[in-house]
C-alpha cells in the first residue's frame, strides 16, 4: 500500500522536483538584445486586406477573370496535349531554413513561384503540387541562395552547374 | 482597454502582426528564461545558449504568420528551440567538455551565492551534473516537463513524438539521473 511517506521517499520523485528549482535565466538586457536584431518591419501574410476599399471590387473583378481566363487555357492545353494531372507531395528537411522554394523545368526554373510549408515541429517543409504527367527535373531553393536536391529522389541527373537535379517520372 | 503587459500571447501575436513591433518585446519579456534555460541546458556554452535563444526569437518573429493560436506560444517558442540545436547547435553539443565545464560554473556559482544552503547546492549540483549526461533524446523531455511544467500532451506536440515516446524517454531518463547520482554518492564515499 502506498502512503504519504513512501512517496516523499521515492528517490526518482525527489530528484524530479528539484529540477523546478533549477531553471537558469536569461541574461540581463536580453529582450533589448533580440529587439535589435529584429529583422525590419514587413508586411505579414495575415493582414491582406487593403487599407482603402476604393479599388477592391475593380481588383477582385479582375483576378476572377484572370482566373477564369487562365483556367480554361490551361484545361485547353492539358486537353490538347493529353496530359493528365498528377498530384505530387514535396518534402524537405531543413529546420534551419527560413524559406523554401520548389524549382524545376514546371515552373521553366523560375524562382519565387512554389513555396514550400514549414517548418513544422520536426522541421520538415512540405506542399502538394499537380504537375502534368512524364519526367522532370528539379531542385530546391533554401533561402533563396542555396540549391539543394532532392535526397529522397529515386534519380538524380547533373545539371552542368555543379548541382544534381532531382528526376521523377510520373 | 487591456494594458499591453495583461494581454494574452495571441492577443500580442495579433498585435504584432499587424504592424506594432513593440508588442513582441512583451513576448519575448516573457518567455526569455524558458528559451534561455533550453537553449543553455542544450549547449552548455552561455555566449553560444545566448545566440541561440536569440535566434529563436528571431526566427519566431519571422514565422509568425504561422502561430496557431490553439497551442501555447511559448511551447511553440520551445519547438523552435530544440530543433534548432538539433542542427546548427550540434557541434556544441557533441562537445562534451563543454557540459562539464557548464557544471563546474554552475558550482562555482552556487558557491558564490549567499544564501545557497550547502546541502542543497552539492545536491543540485550532482543533478546538474547527471542531467548534462544524459543524452539529449532524453534531457530535453525532462526539462520541457520538469522545468516547464509542460503536460505529457504537450510535451509529445512540442518535439512532434509519441505520447508513448515522452512517457518512455522520461521514464528511461529517470533511471539514468538516478543511476548517475546513486554512483557519484557511492564514489564521494569511497564504497566500492
Amino acid at each position: 500500500m502506498n502512503t504519504e511517506q513512501d512517496k516523499r521517499f521515492d528517490p526518482k520523485q525527489d530528484i524530479l522536483s528539484d529540477l523546478s528549482s533549477m531553471k537558469l535565466s536569461a541574461p540581463p538586457a536580453f529582450v533589448e538584445r533580440v529587439m535589435q536584431r529584429l529583422p525590419p518591419k514587413r508586411a505579414q501574410s495575415r493582414r491582406w486586406w487593403p487599407e482603402g476599399h476604393a479599388w477592391i471590387a475593380p481588383a477582385l473583378t479582375g483576378a476572377a477573370a484572370a482566373l477564369l481566363m487562365a483556367t480554361f487555357l490551361q484545361i485547353g492545353h492539358l486537353r490538347n496535349s493529353g496530359t493528365e494531372l498528377v498530384a505530387v507531395n514535396f518534402e524537405l528537411h531543413a529546420p534551419d531554413a527560413d524559406q523554401v522554394e520548389l524549382v524545376g523545368d514546371f515552373t521553366s526554373w523560375q524562382t519565387g513561384r512554389i513555396l514550400l510549408e514549414g517548418p513544422d515541429a520536426s522541421g520538415h517543409w512540405t506542399g502538394r503540387v499537380e504537375l502534368p504527367a512524364g519526367r522532370h527535373e528539379y531542385l530546391f531553393l533554401v533561402d533563396g541562395r542555396q540549391w539543394m536536391t532532392d535526397p529522397m529522389a529515386m534519380t538524380h541527373r547533373p545539371d552542368g552547374f555543379g548541382n544534381l537535379n532531382a528526376v521523377m517520372n510520373l | 482597454m487591456k494594458k499591453t503587459d495583461e494581454k494574452l500571447d495571441p492577443e500580442l501575436v495579433t498585435e504584432c502582426l499587424n504592424g506594432n513591433q513593440d508588442t513582441f518585446a512583451v513576448l519575448v519579456e516573457r518567455h526569455q528564461h524558458s528559451v534561455y534555460n533550453l537553449a543553455y541546458r542544450m549547449c552548455g556554452n552561455a555566449s553560444v545558449a545566448e545566440d541561440m535563444a536569440q535566434e529563436t526569437f528571431i526566427r519566431a518573429y519571422r514565422r509568425l504568420h504561422q502561430y496557431q493560436a490553439n497551442y501555447a506560444f511559448k511551447n511553440w517558442l520551445l519547438g523552435i528551440c530544440a530543433n534548432m540545436s538539433r542542427s546548427r547547435y550540434r557541434r556544441w553539443r557533441r562537445n562534451r567538455e563543454l557540459a562539464q565545464a557548464y557544471v563546474r560554473n554552475e558550482l562555482i556559482s552556487r558557491e558564490q551565492h549567499p544564501r545557497a544552503d550547502a546541502q542543497t547546492a552539492t545536491a543540485q549540483a550532482g543533478l546538474e551534473e547527471a542531467l548534462a549526461a544524459l543524452p539529449e533524446k532524453l534531457r530535453v523531455p525532462v526539462i520541457l516537463r520538469y522545468m516547464e511544467s509542460m503536460t505529457l500532451e504537450e510535451v509529445a506536440a512540442t518535439l512532434n513524438i509519441k505520447l508513448s515516446a515522452v512517457k518512455m524517454r522520461l521514464a528511461r531518463a529517470k533511471d539514468k539521473l538516478l543511476s548517475v547520482m546513486q554512483s557519484k554518492a557511492c564514489l564521494e564515499r569511497g564504497a566500492p
